[in-house]
């Protein structure tokens, strides 16, 4: 049985359990009962004494991931105390010994201010650059964080550990742990669901891995389900040349039978499982297309996404597809921007990449907000570490860039309960350090589980003897980010 | 439901659970695991969370002074001992853990982990009882166990039937017996899979069906044993284990050289190389005395982890990240040991202290390496000559000519290095000879016949890939967080015959498939479903679905498309477009291969770490050591097996030769077809399905040229003649339903 789908419990079970409420239920007890043929057995206990002990304010998450690490200086976090020290070296007593990559480890520590201009928006007053002037229309629905931090400097491991709260591969990220958490809600879509956007003028690559959405040692069900743009959104969703729908139709009424038939010899409930899944597919076969075909969404909604919206892959098409799978009942959706990595040519690059990403990401959230999906949707936007202050290059030639910072970086959250309209956290004068209320990825973790009704401390899941938590044996949820 | 609920716990929770006679308490089975989950956190080997200074995971610690005791200023009215022996009311733990005293109430109100009445009930009653002690059983030695004397034992074909036998009896009071054997046709098929990884072709099972000796069954195995398949086979479960891939991992993600380690495991299994050699090469090869060029090749195995030639990564956390790898695959594969747990600070639950973690890590770094590079291949390498002479450079190990120093990491952390340690095995498990002080000392440990772990840990990992889940349900982990084995008696029995057979791998497994346990029939009633719904009674044989690789070779071995060729470079199938793209953002392009390339076996399929081969489900990451099983069952699954053109291919490739060998009739050809994939003829009425569909198709595609062509030609194969295209199709169309079928899809 698959716990993305929760609703083909069999019912007498269910019954049997008092559990006859769909929507939110554990996915961790369905598995336990449904399947006697898995290796590792969840721990239903620890499940239930983790989930839903909190009333939950979010009922899925859109996380709008931005790889390679966004510039906050040049976005977000505004210094214009720089603007008199620019080519200064930054002072030791701010460094503070600071780690740089060896990209930048050899040269001069020197002080660049934002060429960008920057403003207050909204009631809040937030300030934002020129760069993003959608998202600046809607600061006072955004809770933006200034101060995040992390423990890693290079993409690998930092991308690694705010996914899976840990540097190494091997561990079930954030998606994962929700969807095991708290099931799923549609019976003909996985209940996490991963799309990596392709933008045509890219600035820069910056690869991702399957591990960043795999379940690790949490069952493997549990892995995002990659959305891909193009013919096969889903891999091998398309029936062979030569088959159509009715053909498959029938081969799989042939197989429910003959494997049916099967199962009084054998009385392996496995079997019974098998033929769901089959089934299971074949809807997918008609849901899929049907959620990412877009041609049933007016011309006012691209729009709204801006001209990119139309070109299948793009950013700015799969935050409509974030849309209609949060419509669809999709507990965790999680898009993946990458470009952000503006080691040289920041100035021109960060300007495109905003340009691919600024109207689309604002343009969800309104569109979620109009159809009453915000207050339940919580939607999280950021990258892995942030850019630091200091300069990367020649400065003074378009060329330059800023090297990675993860000693505070900038996201921004709506929705699901948290605060409309703050700024929270602030960095010192430079834009190095956290000045006050830093907020640790293991904080945002515990932040974020929270609101979907989970206490981070409870939530494990016992593997080679221990129990794992997402938060490892740290985190505090932020109350001041809360609604 | 209830009853079922009910006759589960007698069965399996511990005796105490059961009614009148209690069973007596076994401190290693029925306490350790409760002390280990609930309180070493606090009380345990882990120097700096402890609390109190109790340690409860000592014999010292459990049965000693309380600290009020030790520091004489005890209030009188309470316990002076942790746990006196026989005595409740002078035990501070029974005290503790029913005090409505809150502060002293122990697990602590606000802790994760809480008792339950009945694990009180059984710590106070182990106390009453006189409160018997002993080790972790998988620290002690192995024994050598004999098999025990069991009635009617005609069932039994050898001495591990009696333990299995002896089991089912004790603990179902003989309400429940062994199931029958399985046919020959379920025989032969179970046994090539699990041996070979290939199912048997017509001819063989007629052969074994006409075969009346005797000794049948047994030259069956002799001759699966024999076949190079088999070396294969076992290869590609190693392959998995060992985190092999053809390219580095992280961003670049270059290709490497590692086939010929690949090819060298292969040709250990199928050579038979006694198991302590197979751990020897590994870990140590290049230090043996005269080491030949294989066993420094086979020290790949210790290169196999990803190496990240990120840009503004340091390379020397980049290359103590590596050490950190040799040490997990190390004390993961051949010792069972959660070592990693010990990187940070001392085990949790484990007797191994961060200490011990940087003795075992000072073994693996002294590397002659740098933790950089963005080539696919970094020193120091092994030149090497394939067969066709021509030069290859593969990574293995070499230790730098001045042992690097190793520190003890702070946190783990690369940049936090403290004291300076030398290498070393773990100080609580047994100190057996490890000398000298490098690899080849560890090596020696690891396969000295007295070490506890490794034979224990290899045969749980043979009997997994036989009987489809290891005697020790936690495979990665034989400590004490682990699961004890179902049945205790006979691992030691196994591992111990191992070590007498000088490490005989196709003995031990000979041994294990010619069991009646083997042997069963995986038919099983709903009552015993009810019971034993894990089958730890192993009172039926399990019934699992193949590896996703197993799924391809049979696929392709059934429709005549599989190409047997030992070894080589990896090769590239089918396989969807734009997977390789989109991880690389357009960098790296699949080019998919031609020829015999499309058809060989799963283990030659080139393995990108950053995007495994798409059609391979439920397989490891490789981005580290896995020994686990993992068997899902999503739609996911279901849409490769119907549409990926691998499996189109079959299909009509299937449906040529059914129509070309199967007869001059539909229901032959079907039927031919039916056995061929699933090993026995059809019944009546499934013949009746499929010729019925057989009909309905024609219909459609001989209206349908296009649809016919399409599906009759799937794949690079030859094209069949158009005249037979609709035929053709149309029997694809059954032939799919075949090849999915659960019975194909599963090991019966």
């Amino acid at each position: 049985m698959d716990p993305r789908f929760l609703p083909h419990l069999d019912m007498t079970r269910r019954q049997f359990l008092g559990r006859a409420s769909s929507g939110v239920g554990s996915a961790a007890l369905a598995m336990m009962l449904a399947d006697s043929a898995r290796a590792f057995q969840p721990d239903a206990s620890a499940i239930e004494q983790a989930v839903q002990v909190i009333a939950p304010r979010a009922k899925r998450v859109i996380m709008l991931t931005q790889a390679g690490a966004p510039s906050q200086i040049d976005l977000f976090d505004h210094k214009p105390g720089l603007l008199a020290r620019r080519g200064e070296l930054i002072p030791d007593s701010v460094r503070m010994g600071q780690r740089v990559t060896t990209m930048t480890s050899g040269q001069a520590q020197k002080l660049l201010p934002s060429q960008f201009k920057f403003a207050q928006y909204g009631k809040s007053g937030a300030w934002m650059s020129e760069l993003v002037p959608h998202t600046a229309k809607i600061a006072d629905d955004l809770t933006i964080v200034k101060t995040v931090f992390t423990e890693q400097i290079n993409h690998a491991p930092a991308m690694t550990f705010f996914q899976t709260g840990h540097q190494v591969p091997g561990r079930p990220c954030l998606g994962a742990w929700t969807v095991y958490g708290l099931g799923s809600e549609n019976r003909d879509l996985p209940g996490f669901v991963v799309m990596v956007s392709k933008d045509v003028e890219r600035t820069c690559d910056q690869p991702l891995y399957e591990h960043l959405w795999s379940a690790g040692f949490l069952p493997a069900e549990l892995q995002g389900v990659k959305l891909r743009a193009g013919r096969d959104p889903v891999l091998f969703l398309q029936n062979p040349d030569g088959v159509p729908r009715e053909v498959r139709r029938e081969q799989l009424d042939d197989l429910a039978q003959l494997n049916a038939a099967h199962h009084d010899v054998t009385g392996d409930p496995q079997i019974n499982a098998r033929i769901a899944q089959y089934e299971l597919a074949f809807r997918m076969q008609m849901s899929v297309p049907d959620l990412v075909g877009l041609t049933d969404e007016p011309q006012e909604v691209f729009d709204l996404y801006g001209p990119a919206s139309r070109r299948p892959g793009s950013y700015a098409a799969n935050c409509i597809l974030a849309r209609r799978l949060a419509e669809r009942g999709v507990r965790f959706i999680q898009l993946y921007h990458v470009g952000w990595d503006q080691h040289r040519h920041l100035p021109e690059q960060l300007r495109i990449q905003c340009e691919h990403t600024d109207q689309p990401s604002a343009a969800l959230i309104t569109d979620l907000k109009r159809r009453g999906l915000l207050d339940d949707t919580l939607v999280i936007w950021g990258g892995e570490f942030g850019r630091s202050p200091v300069g990367q290059g020649d400065i003074d030639s378009p060329d330059h860039g800023r090297d990675h910072h993860p000693r505070c970086f900038t996201m921004w959250m709506a929705g699901g309960g948290v605060k409309p309209g703050i700024s929270y956290g602030e960095t010192d004068e430079f834009g190095f350090n956290i000045a006050s209320g830093g907020v640790h990825v293991h904080d945002l973790h515990a932040t974020i589980l929270k609101l979907l009704g989970i206490d981070h401390e409870r939530f494990t899941y016992l593997y080679q003897g221990r129990r794992f938590r997402l938060t490892d044996v740290s985190g505090n949820v932020i109350p001041d980010l809360l609604a | 439901m209830l009853a079922r609920m009910l006759a589960i716990a007698i069965l399996f929770s511990s005796p105490a659970a059961a009614s009148d006679p209690a069973p007596t308490i076994n401190f290693d089975r029925d306490i350790r695991p409760i002390l280990a989950d609930a309180c070493f956190t606090c009380h345990g080997p882990n120097s700096e969370k402890r609390k109190a200074h109790l340690r409860l995971d000592l014999r010292e610690g459990l049965f000693g002074p309380t600290r009020d005791a030790a520091e004489a200023n005890r209030d009188t009215s309470l316990p002076s001992k942790i746990v006196d022996p026989g005595h409740i009311e002078t035990s501070e733990l029974a005290r503790r853990i029913t005090t409505g005293r809150e502060d002293d109430l122990m697990p602590p109100q606000d802790g994760p982990r809480q008792l339950t009445g009945k694990e009180r009930d059984l710590l106070s009653r182990w106390i009453a009882e006189g409160a018997s002690w002993s080790n972790h059983w998988a620290f002690e030695p192995i024994r050598a166990t004999e098999p025990p004397a069991v009635e009617n034992n005609s069932w039994c074909r050898n001495s591990i039937d009696r333990f299995v036998l002896a089991d089912i009896k004790e603990r179902t009071q003989g309400s429940i017996r062994p199931s029958p054997q399985a046919d020959k046709r379920t025989l032969i098929r179970r046994l090539s899979l699990d041996l070979t990884g290939l199912p048997p072709t017509r001819e063989e099972v007629a052969a074994f069906i006409a075969d009346s000796t005797p000794a049948a069954y047994e030259n069956l195995v002799d001759r699966l044993l024999a076949s190079p398949r088999f070396g294969e086979h076992f290869a590609s479960t190693w392959l998995e284990v060992a985190r092999y891939a053809d390219s580095n991992g992280f961003q670049l993600d270059p290709d490497r050289t590692a086939w010929p380690w690949r090819d060298w495991v292969v040709e250990s299994f199928n050579n038979n190389l006694p198991y302590n050699q197979f751990i020897m090469d590994q870990v140590a090869g290049d230090l043996e005395p005269q080491a030949t060029p294989n066993q420094i090749l086979a020290t790949a195995f210790n290169r196999n982890h990803p190496i990240n030639g990120e840009g503004g990564a340091d390379i020397e956390e980049s290359r103590i990240g590596y050490v950190h790898d040799r040490v997990d695959a190390t004390s993961t594969v051949f010792l069972g040991l959660t070592m990693s747990c010990a990187q940070c600070h001392d085990h949790k639950y484990d007797p191994i202290s961060q200490r011990d973690y940087y003795r075992m890590f000072a073994y693996f770094n002294s590397i002659d390496e740098s933790g950089g590079g963005e080539k696919g291949d970094m020193p120091p390498l092994l030149d090497f000559k394939d067969k066709s002479g021509k030069d290859l450079k593969v990574m293995v190990m070499h230790d730098k000519d001045q042992a690097r120093l190793t520190h003890l990491l702070e946190r783990g952390a690369w940049d936090h290095p403290k004291d300076t340690v030398d290498p070393g095995i773990p100080s609580e498990l047994p100190a057996l000879s490890s000398e000298p002080a490098n690899r080849l000392g560890l090596a020696r440990w690891i396969t000295d016949p007295a070490n506890p772990l490794a034979a224990r840990v290899a045969i749980n990992r043979l009997w997994q890939q036989i009987f489809g889940l290891g005697l020790v349900r936690t495979p990665d982990n034989f400590g004490v967080q682990g699961e004890r084995p179902t049945h205790p008696e006979l691992l030691d029995y196994l591992a111990h015959q191992f070590i007498e057979s000088n490490w005989d791998t196709k003995a031990m497994l000979r041994l294990m498939v010619t069991s009646a346990t083997y042997q069963q029939s995986s038919a099983c009633s709903s009552s015993l479903l009810e019971l034993d719904p894990e089958n730890r009674l192993m009172a039926r044989a399990p019934r699992f679905r193949l590896a996703a690789e197993v799924l391809r070779d049979q696929a392709l071995f059934a429709s005549g498309l599989l190409i047997e060729k030992l070894g080589g470079p990896p090769v590239k199938p089918y396989h969807p477009s734009g997977v390789w793209e989109d991880v690389s953002f357009g960098r790296l392009k699949y080019v998919a291969g031609a020829g015999e390339d499309l058809y060989r076996r799963s283990l030659y399929t080139f393995w990108r770490r950053t995007a495994p081969p798409a059609n391979m489900f439920d397989v490891s990451q490789r981005q580290r050591c896995s020994v686990r099983v993992i068997r899902t069952n999503t739609p996911l699954q279901s849409l490769t097996l119907l549409n990926d053109p691998t499996y189109a291919e079959a299909s009509a490739a299937l449906a040529e030769r059914a129509i070309r060998d199967g007869g001059f009739s539909d229901n032959s050809r079907l039927a031919w077809a039916f056995e061929t994939v699933v090993c026995r003829p059809p019944s009546e009425s499934e013949l009746h399905v499929l010729s019925s569909r057989l009909a309905s198709l024609r219909v459609y595609y001989s209206s349908h040229a296009a649809e016919a062509q399409s599906a009759s030609c799937a794949g690079a194969r030859a094209d069949p003649p158009a005249l037979q295209h609709s035929e053709i199709a149309s029997y694809a169309g059954v032939m799919s339903v075949l090849l999915n079928l659960d019975e194909a899809l599963s090991r019966e």
